[in-house]
């Protein structure tokens, strides 16, 4: 009778966590549909958490600064030049089109569903890979547009035949 | 019970198993859903080895003697609370207390992380199911808590009477919290350099993870001097026995870590310095288990006995060369943002600070392994005691403490003279008339003039940047002081925090000297109405006595305590001995603790039923502080991790009307 019990205990767990651990892949498209999935946004991640070191620094040296541990002289060449490492991230932080992730992350719900509709399997959001490289969000062309060679994008200029490379 | 236990054991090696491939293959094929699995997995994982705790503790508590692990660490007659701390009084239970913890830490971290760095969450799953999956073969394969006896034995061995104590019931608890929890941001950094991700974002989050685990190991090795105090009876704290310096290295270099980080966040220094501490911190903790558990350093021939010894073994091989191979080849990815500006600044202090640190592991680490490295290479086993790693690290220390006095009052970047001698002027002075006042009560050795010098030099530069830190505030904002100091705290928590702990440590740094220094014994055999002395004490002898407990007899001495003419009250020093173990019959100090002075009394032997009885006494002067600094070690670091989850990341809701418009 117990060893039954044993037993029954066993594939109830087993079949549980079994389903638990594997529910992910098997309906891995509702789970991408759900609102809460992140967008990909390491990088505004970085420049966040460089902002805020710099906040900190600043408040810092002020006190540093208030209770008698550094000369004036240092006071203020620090203090500029914390200002300006900030003033520099904000501008970065600005630039970082915050528009776009709204849209990307529309695009990249509206992907996934379709891609689930035909079966695919769920991957890792498509559009990350694609950069961001500007305020108009405009991607530079992946080839060149008179001689078909393929170019880097920071290209300027075709490699193959000198034309200018025009956005697309 | 024992089948379920069992069964939990074998389905945890199938789901860490399947954690690790699922983890690598999902970062690999850009599956997210295959991720989400391996992170499933480990709350998978922590479920079942709560299944394995629970099995074990029912077959505990029902006396299940069919189990080897229950015959071997518990008896009928062990009072019930022994019997919970059993699940932890021997090395299969306690490696199956390591799982569940583990278990318990990976779901928290995989809960509460889970969106903060999403580009490190495979590999974060894959290595926290790596090493789940080292420690689940280990039960399975090594040690099996759950192994049956071929009969059932009528009554247990019982639990080693050194651990039924109520310090050994909680002090392994705090040891394997703190421990085990450093897996976290093992796992973090281990992720983050196997994914190249390298930037800050990630350390800022692994800071609170690492003190968490810091906090709790600083109160198990806090509770082990205390048990080491109460039970063993030799009237110190720490002995620097292999078992203690296990728990200590990882301390060392985690403590390490965590001052050396706040230099790369700040100024982008240290990466790679940085990861191998924290590789560091934790390999130890694998070494420190490895050693305490294996035999390894009684003697190297004992190591092979123990069968779990050689898979510790190439786990650490395993570990050190995976973790050196995948840091060369980050190294690149490791450059620092900026160089050091001035030999003297807050940065270097720090660094002077992990420099002092990690050789006083390192020295922790060479006395430890001596006995082992001696016989290797000489045949002859020799032991390293108490001594050498005083004489060695006691000057390190007192260089520390003084880093700990001067590297607060330096600012970032660079020092001044001018602003230095200014910030010093006070905590010299009061160190300087410390001296004075030691000399003038005829105190001529050099150590404990130092050690009281440095003690006062690092008390007044903490009391000196708060004083400072609300006055500042007063000027700029015109607060009372007790709202300034709020406020001061409040915006500044990490740093005055921290300044909570410097000076827990200067406490203790006094109970250390006293010990160390100052302490006064004597021992004498007396019959009963005799009395000997030991510094102002005068203790009487009125006779031994008997009382019996449930599965031991308390052998105990009444003594009336004296000090000129007042008396003190009665002192019960006892001696256990235990039904199962007359041979080993543990020691229970008394004890009259005090601010000043602690009053320690052992019972060390007798004859004739006591007539005459042997005693050793001890004064130990400003003993309670060490346990008050511990204390106020602890709470610094509370109070420095306490705040409220920030979130880093802009959360990016969807607001439906913005979709419709962009569609």
């Amino acid at each position: 009778m117990l060893e039954i019990l044993i037993i029954a205990f066993g594939i109830l767990v087993a079949a549980g966590l079994f389903i638990f651990i594997i529910q992910p892949i098997w309906e891995g498209s509702a789970l991408l549909a759900k609102e809460d999935i992140p967008l990909p946004v390491d990088d505004l991640d970085e420049l966040y958490a460089k902002r805020d070191a710099i906040y900190e620094a600043i408040k810092e040296l002020e006190l540093d600064y208030q209770v008698g541990k550094l000369s004036e002289e240092d006071y203020k060449r620090f203090s500029a030049d914390l200002k300006r490492q900030a003033a520099e991230i904000l501008k970065r932080i600005d630039e970082f089109p915050k528009q776009q992730a709204h849209i990307r992350r529309y695009l990249e719900a509206q992907i996934q569903t379709i891609r689930a509709a035909m079966g695919a399997p769920v991957t890792q959001p498509v559009l990350a890979r694609v950069p961001i490289t500007g305020r108009e969000g405009k991607t530079p062309p992946k080839f060149c547009t008179q001689c078909g060679a393929p170019l880097r994008p920071t290209d300027r200029f075709c490699s193959q035949c000198g034309a200018r490379v025009t956005p697309a | 019970m024992a089948d379920i236990g069992f069964l939990s054991l074998t389905m945890a090696f199938v789901v860490t198993f399947y954690g690790v491939v699922a983890g690598i293959w999902g970062y690999h094929r850009d599956r997210l859903d295959i991720i989400e699995s391996s992170r499933r997995a480990l709350f998978a994982f922590g479920i079942l080895m709560t299944i394995g705790v629970v099995a074990l503790w029912y077959l505990l508590l029902t006396d299940d003697f069919r189990v080897e692990y229950v015959a071997g660490h518990s008896e009928r007659a062990l009072p019930t609370l022994y019997k919970f701390a059993a699940l932890w009084g021997g090395q299969a239970g306690s490696l199956l207390f390591w799982g569940w913890i583990l278990g318990l830490y990976s779901m928290a971290a995989v809960a509460w992380l889970k969106e903060r760095h999403p580009e490190l969450n495979a590999y974060v799953y894959t290595v926290l199911h790596a090493i789940a999956l080292f420690f689940t073969a280990l039960l399975l394969f090594g040690d099996n808590p759950f192994r049956l006896l071929p009969f059932t034995p009528p009554d247990g061995n019982s639990l080693n009477p050194l651990l039924q104590n109520y310090w050994m019931v909680v002090h392994p608890i705090g040891l394997y919290l703190g421990y085990i929890g450093f897996t976290v941001p093992f796992a973090y950094a281990m992720a983050a350099l196997i994914t190249g991700n390298l930037g800050n974002a990630w350390v800022r989050t692994i800071r609170l993870w690492t003190l968490i685990p810091w906090v709790f190991l600083s109160l198990g090795i806090l509770m082990g001097s205390q048990w080491a105090y109460m039970e063993l009876g030799w009237g110190g704290y720490w002995a620097w026995d292999p078992v203690e310096n296990a728990s200590f290295l990882p301390w060392l270099t985690g403590t390490a870590f965590l001052h050396s980080i706040m230099i790369q966040e700040r100024r982008g220094m240290l990466k790679v310095w940085n990861v191998v501490l924290i590789f560091l911190t934790f390999w130890l903790t694998i070494l420190g288990t490895f050693i305490t558990r294996s035999g390894v350093i009684e003697s190297v021939h004992a190591f092979a006995l123990s069968n779990i010894g050689p898979m510790f073994l190439a786990f650490l091989a395993i570990l050190l060369l995976g973790f050196l191979f995948i840091l060369f080849r980050r190294l690149p990815l490791l450059q620092g943002d900026n160089e050091l500006d001035a030999m003297l600044s807050r940065e270097s202090a720090f660094l002077f600070a992990n420099v002092l640190f990690v050789s006083i592991a390192f020295t922790t680490l060479l006395g430890t392994m001596w006995p082992i490295l001696s016989e290797l290479f000489t045949g002859d086993k020799l032991t390293v005691s108490a001594p050498f790693f005083n004489k060695v690290n006691g000057p390190i220390f007192a260089v520390l403490l003084f880093t700990i006095g001067v590297g607060p009052l330096l600012p970032w970047r660079r020092a001044n003279w001018t602003t230095l001698r200014h910030q010093l002027q006070w905590p010299t002075l009061a160190s300087i008339l410390m001296i004075l006042l030691l000399l003038v009560l005829g105190e001529r050795r050099p150590w404990p003039l130092v050690g009281f010098g440095l003690v006062a030099l690092v008390f007044v530069s903490i009391v000196q940047e708060y004083v400072r830190g609300v006055r500042a505030r007063m000027r700029a904002t015109g607060e009372k002081p007790w709202q300034a100091l709020a406020r001061l705290f409040r915006r500044n928590q990490r740093r005055y925090g921290g300044y909570i702990v410097h000076l827990g440590v200067v406490l203790m740094a006094l109970g250390i000297i006293g010990n160390g220094f100052y302490q006064v014994d004597n021992q004498a055999a007396l019959n009963p109405g005799e009395s000997m002395t030991v510094g102002d004490y005068r203790l009487v002898y009125d006779g031994l006595f008997e009382r019996r407990q449930s599965n031991h007899t308390e052998v105990y001495a009444r003594i009336r305590a004296f000090k000129g003419d007042r008396e003190l009250g009665v002192l019960e020093p006892k001696r256990n001995i235990y039904d199962k173990q007359p041979e080993q019959p543990t020691t229970e100090i008394a004890l009259r603790p005090g601010l000043v002075e602690d009053l320690y009394i052992v019972l060390a032997g007798w004859e004739n039923g006591g007539k005459p009885a042997s005693f050793k006494a001890y004064v130990n002067p400003l003993m309670s502080w060490l346990w008050i600094g511990g204390f106020v070690v602890i709470l610094g670091g509370l109070m420095a991790a306490w705040r409220r989850p920030r979130r880093l990341t802009a959360r990016v809701k969807l607001p439906r009307k913005a979709v419709a418009q962009t569609a």
